[in-house]
């Protein structure tokens, strides 16, 4: 089947790209433009390794098909932070031993970032309810519910 | 004399975190190299069969298939971690003998051209007979799965003290039988390699592996290729918890189909293979029989475990020997027999899993001791302090226990969770019941001896000390996400006397860093630590010998502070570390370089005929308190509160501990307690996928106050020993026995469902 | 993945003309949390996909007393969760809508996936029958309107005819001193697939003694989302007196046919009817008599 082209914004970059249609977001971003630290944890839409920010919302980028982002707005873990500086929230995780392996920490960042964005003033019960989608086996939940906390408290 | 330490002791935040968080850390499925293809592999989808035919034609034809491969392209050898169990291939050529087990294999130009290719192979399988319970494996008329005349791959004995003799003098003997179920490790990352077998002969893996070096022994045993020519770069791992431990068939397979195309090949995975064909935790069912004295004091103990092999042997007589050897290592019972049997069966096959027979057996263990308890009237906390093992103290298996913090831990949550308080005296009505239990555990915590048959529990390392001050160590060790290398940077620092940002850490790479047996048994910290700080401390050696040259005093009288080097009170005249490593080099052609080796000399292989032996240096402790509760009518259980009190010697890096701690009873321990199980039918897994087969999420996550007991312990680097396993091994005990304080029912079969508990307390009445 | 083609188009009959173009291979893709992994499973095949987010009259709910609530097919579940409206006057459907999945399903998922997807599992519908809920079919030149409860037809298929799309909900008000749950059975507190799921209405007469209507409804007990009858009956023109709830729950739990799965055994499932249809009517009832209006 034909390739076709759709035009994507990432991190602030504009990008024209050539895909299936069965091409997922997550492909995109990681096969075709090399971003990836965006991750596949089970390609289905149940572990959260793949949250992306798009047009605002944070949703499972294997569960979008890149023909379906067309003209839309993508803001990965890559363009959290700064040229030389990095976010409070990656900070913040870095200071509360909230990163062990790391496999989860891009999808838990962007994530966590989609619900500061949205509510400034989360609750352990927002932070818990924002992140119940990503799952973490080396188990930081509590350090990750810290590094939101303390993110927001400064 | 407790020194001031400049370094360790501290909270220090991972050194490879903000690398992490911001997305640059290459993991192996993030890897290209140009030319690369997609790696695939063909799984049964039969239990048992044999292979008649395999025709590959189909496949081959699709433009961008690269390679096919059967188990003819392969060397043929079979492979195991230890090869004197050899009887798995990485393709199999006679019979399959579990679902997920690997037939073929495809290279191709992406994911979708070899799915495709996968789909043309075609394989002529004539169906064999299958069995799936070890107990009806065992029978003489099951169908045998390996060549032998049993499929009892191992049966075993070892008694120490008089048993029955013990037991026809108890006041009280309790009996039970518990099972543990298959468990997939849900590493976020999954398995995967990427192999590159260039046109020089070379072969290059990056791997997920957690031991780079026996992996690339074990490469070059199954492809029949040198050493010397692979070279094993551990990347960045995902999580590991024991299922990377050797290498997993992805690894040679990935490899073959590189040596075919002389193209890099990566391999990953998908999840639904992760559930499906991956190494599990190794099922158990253990029968136990525990007696006391009329005082509570348990003077005998026995097991008969039949674990579940599963089709091909790992390391299932290492983890049923590790189960059975906890029965005198934990409370001091003087008279203990173990049997086990390790049984084949066309499921799928067991690996290492944290913990390692452990938490399997701690959870029959501390069941029945609160059952003893609760019969004898002796309150749980106290029946464990009056029998917990003590520093310095020889079990009837000969383990050598030398610091021992167990009385502490048990000390420590009792009086932290408000255990006298919360214990229910009289069983409240109403439909919602709380109850606290506790549980206690050791472990290894420098890994054990009774590995590969061989004294393979050893570390080395190498300190070079740069001409500007900056220190790289390397070490075979495995970086799992665990913090190792944070936790070894931190010993060099401090044993170096430099600061903790002076020190590089170079690891996961055959070609230039010295062997270690890996990252498990909890042993990295108290291993490879050990050898860091004999190579720092070597490199030291030689400093000081250039600074007593440069500043005329005795080198017993230099001290290193802060990366400056002077006589012990005089402060102000000094050698930076950087400029005695520059006069060494430059003005006596000396590079600085230390070299440390931890052979583990304290332990010992146990005797191979009666088992009695010290098998691990060091022996980490713990105690955990859980507090739930318990809605009667629908059997649900929620976990209010949670107190760990651990014995880690002397925490290196307390957050790092802490972190280690707190996740492994939440997203391991809570699991494995509550929800965790793969579902087998007719050998096939049914839940493999994340919203089957359940792990907790954020929003099941409680509380968890931790403890860190330091007795610190003689051989450990500073005092250490590992925390990594025992996180979770106790928590699943805890976890029951308070269910059984709050509503009077225990249930010995993993894992503790609400249905499971509705019915138990129907069967009560409640 | 099979490949298929795929259409975005920008209005409601645009939308019905390419369903009707492409047939029965065709499926329309709202949030995509359902198809796609379906798709990726090889459960669906469609050989066309409609993209229909991009028609914007399909994602907005009004409400008025007159007319009720009318939500469009492709408002998120975390809308819908989040609305404070709805959180007001129709709470368990908020309630429903929060427990689907995790937090980024719900930010993509949307009631007419979840609808349409026909899952006698599905978390919104429960609440959608209590409610006596409508839901309208377009097709070319032709429309319909169907009770939510007569939608489903087997699990995972519904009455939607080829060409046809599900182009709004309508909801009636609800009557003063009505109160509503949904609870929802499961392992652990996301990502999960209720074991039973049940919904309960109630709307108590002026002065708060009687029980006028009630509404019950099952997730997870049938082969479609169950609404339970013989129970409402029960309930119906009664004082609210001790024992009438366990009542009507033994009701509902006889008139449902739960299986065993990887999830459950049919008798758990049964026990667990009656103990949440019992605990989401007391539930009910409390909001009820603590309404204000």
């Amino acid at each position: 089947m034909a390739k076709v082209s759709v035009t994507i914004e990432v991190n602030g970059e504009s990008h024209e790209v050539l895909v299936k249609n069965s091409t997922t977001l997550l492909d995109l971003l990681r096969e075709e433009l090399l971003l990836t630290g965006t991750k596949k944890g089970c390609d289905s839409g149940e572990c959260g390794a793949c949250t992306v920010i798009l047009d605002g919302k944070a949703v499972n980028a294997c569960l979008v098909l890149a023909v379906d982002a067309n003209f839309g707005k993508v803001e990965t873990v890559e363009g959290l932070g700064g040229e030389n500086a990095f976010h409070p929230l990656q900070e913040q995780f870095a200071q509360h031993g909230a990163i062990q392996c790391g496999y989860c920490t891009p999808g838990m960042l962007m994530s966590s970032k989609a619900l500061i964005d949205r509510n400034p003033c989360p609750n352990d019960m927002d932070i818990k309810t924002a992140l119940s989608g990503n799952l973490c086996r080396c188990g930081g939940y509590l350090q990750i519910i810290d590094a939101v906390k303390s993110t927001v408290k400064k | 004399m407790e020194l001031g330490y400049g370094v360790i002791g501290k909270k220090v935040p991972r050194l490879d975190a903000l690398s992490k968080g911001s997305g640059n850390v290459k993991y192996v499925s993030d890897l290209y190299l140009p030319g690369l293809l997609t790696g695939k592999i063909l799984r049964s989808p039969l239990p048992h069969a044999k292979i008649l035919n395999i025709n590959i034609s189909k496949a081959l034809r699709i433009p961008g298939v690269k390679a096919v491969i059967t188990a003819a392209d392969t060397p043929q050898r079979k492979f195991c971690l230890n090869p004197a169990w050899a009887n798995n291939m990485l393709l199999q050529n006679e019979k399959v003998r579990y679902v997920g087990d690997q037939v073929a294999a495809v290279a191709a130009i992406d994911e979708d051209t070899g799915n495709e290719a996968l789909s043309l192979i075609e394989v002529d399988y004539e169906p064999l007979s299958g069995v799936f319970d070890p107990e009806e494996a065992m029978l003489p008329d099951a169908p045998k799965i390996h060549a032998e005349e049993s499929n009892i791959a191992l049966h075993g004995t070892r008694t120490f003290g008089d048993v029955d003799k013990a037991f026809e003098e108890a006041a009280y003997v309790c009996e039970g039988t518990f099972y543990s179920p298959p468990l997939a490790h849900c590493c976020m990352e999954p398995r995967g390699c990427v192999a590159y077998y260039d046109l020089s002969g070379k072969l290059t893996v990056w791997s997920t592996t957690q031991t780079p070096h026996p992996l690339r022994e074990e490469l070059s045993e199954v492809l029949d290729i040198p050493q010397s020519k692979i070279s094993v770069f551990q990347a960045p791992v995902g999580g590991a918890f024991g299922a990377r431990m050797g290498m997993d068939p992805i690894d040679g397979v990935a490899a073959v189909l590189s040596v075919k195309t002389h193209r890099p090949v990566k391999l990953v995975n998908t999840r639904e293979e992760e559930f499906l064909s991956s190494r599990i935790r190794y099922p158990m069912k253990i029968w136990i029989r525990t007696g006391a004295d009329k005082n509570g004091r348990l003077i005998a103990q026995e097991i008969k475990v039949i674990t579940d092999n599963g089709a091909y042997n790992h390391e299932g007589q290492y983890v049923m020997g590790n189960a059975g050897s906890k029965l005198a290592q934990l409370y001091a019972v003087p008279n203990i027999r173990y049997e086990g049997f390790l049984v084949y069966t066309n499921n799928v096959y067991g690996g290492a899993f944290r913990g390692y027979g452990n938490p399997q057996i701690t959870y029959a263990i501390e069941i029945q001791l609160d059952k003893i308890a609760e019969a004898l009237k002796i309150d749980p906390a106290e029946i464990r302090l009056f029998n917990a093992n003590k520093a310095n103290s020889v079990t009837a298996s000969g383990c050598k226990i030398g610091s021992c913090g167990l009385g502490d831990c048990i000390e420590t949550v009792v009086e932290e969770s408000g255990w006298k308080d919360k214990k229910v005296k009289e069983r409240k009505s109403g439909s919602k019941r709380r109850g606290i239990g506790i549980a206690c555990m050791i472990h290894g915590g420098s890994g054990v001896k009774f590995f590969f048959g061989t004294d393979c529990n050893s570390s080395s390392a190498i300190a070079k000390i740069n001409t500007d001050g900056s220190v790289d160590i390397l070490t075979g060790s495995a970086e799992l996400g665990q913090g190792s290398n944070t936790t070894l940077a931190m010993i060099a620092a401090e044993e170096l006397g430099v600061s903790l940002e002076a020190i590089n850490i170079i690891n996961g790479d055959t070609d230039t860093t010295p062997p270690c047996g890996g990252a498990w048994g909890s042993r990295q910290t108290f291993m490879a630590g050990n050898a860091v700080k004999y190579a720092a401390a070597e490199a030291k050696d030689q400093i000081l010998k250039v600074v007593s040259d440069l500043l005329e005093a005795p080198v017993e009288d230099l001290l290193i502070e802060k990366g400056k080097v002077f006589v012990k009170g005089s402060p102000s005249r000094f050698v930076t570390v950087a400029e005695a490593s520059a006069d060494s080099w430059r003005n006596r052609g000396t590079p600085i370089v230390g070299k440390g080796v931890n052979v583990d000399p304290w332990s010992v292989q146990p005797d191979m005929k009666t088992g009695y032996g010290n098998v691990s240096s060091a022996y980490a402790f713990a105690a955990q308190a859980a507090e739930v509760e318990v809605d009667t009518e629908t059997g649900c259980v929620e976990v209010i509160d949670f107190w760990c009190a651990h014995d880690v010697g002397k925490a290196i890096n307390p957050l790092g501990a802490e972190a280690q701690i707190k996740g492994g009873v939440i997203s391991m321990g809570l699991g494995y307690a509550l929800m965790e199980a793969l579902v087998l039918k007719n050998g096939a897994v049914q839940n493999t996928n994340f919203a089957d087969y359940k792990i907790p999420t954020m929003l099941d996550a409680f509380d968890v106050k931790t403890y860190l007991i330091e007795p610190i312990d003689k051989y450990g680097p500073f005092g250490a020993k590992g925390v990594g396993e025992p996180a979770m091994i106790p928590s699943a005990a805890a976890i029951a026995n308070a269910i059984h304080d709050a509503v009077g029912v225990w249930i010995n079969d993993l894992p503790i469902t609400p249905e499971k508990v509705f019915a138990a307390l129907r069967e009560k009445n409640i | 993945m099979q490949e298929f083609e795929y259409v975005a188009p920008n209005t409601l009959s645009e939308a019905i003309s390419l369903a009707r173009q492409y047939g029965a291979g065709s499926h329309f893709l709202a949030g995509g949390t359902d198809l796609i992994v379906q798709m990726k499973r090889g459960i669906r095949h469609p050989s066309c996909l409609i993209n229909i987010k991009t028609i914007s009259e399909l994602n907005t709910i009004s409400y008025s007393e007159q007319d009720g609530l009318h939500i469009g097919p492709l408002v998120s579940h975390n809308s819908l969760a989040e609305h404070p409206m709805i959180r007001e006057k129709y709470v368990f459907l908020a309630e429903a809508a929060s427990h689907v999945g995790t937090f980024q399903i719900r930010e993509r998922g949307t009631i007419g996936g979840n609808i349409c997807n026909g899952s006698p599992a599905a978390d919104t519908i429960s609440p959608l029958i209590c409610l006596t809920s409508k839901l309208k079919l377009q097709g070319i030149g032709a429309e319909r309107v169907v009770l939510v409860e007569d939608f489903f037809v087997g699990p995972q298929e519904t009455a939607l005819r080829s060409g046809e799309i599900l182009s709004q909900i309508e909801i009636p008000t609800l009557p003063p001193h009505t109160g509503t749950a949904y609870l929802k059975l499961g392992k652990r507190k996301a990502l999960e697939i209720a074991i039973v799921g049940v919904a309960a209405l109630i709307t108590l007469d002026l002065k708060k003694e009687f029980c006028v209507n009630a509404r019950i409804s099952l997730a997870s007990v049938a082969p479609r989302p169950l609404p339970c009858r013989k129970a409402e009956t029960i309930l119906v023109g009664q004082k609210l007196e001790e024992g009438i709830f366990e009542h009507a729950a033994r009701a509902a739990q006889e008139e449902s046919t739960p299986i065993s799965d990887l999830r459950s055994s049919a008798e758990y499932r049964r026990e667990m009817v009656y103990v949440l249809t019992k605990r989401a009517l007391g539930q009910a009832s409390e909001r009820a008599l603590g309404s204000d209006n």
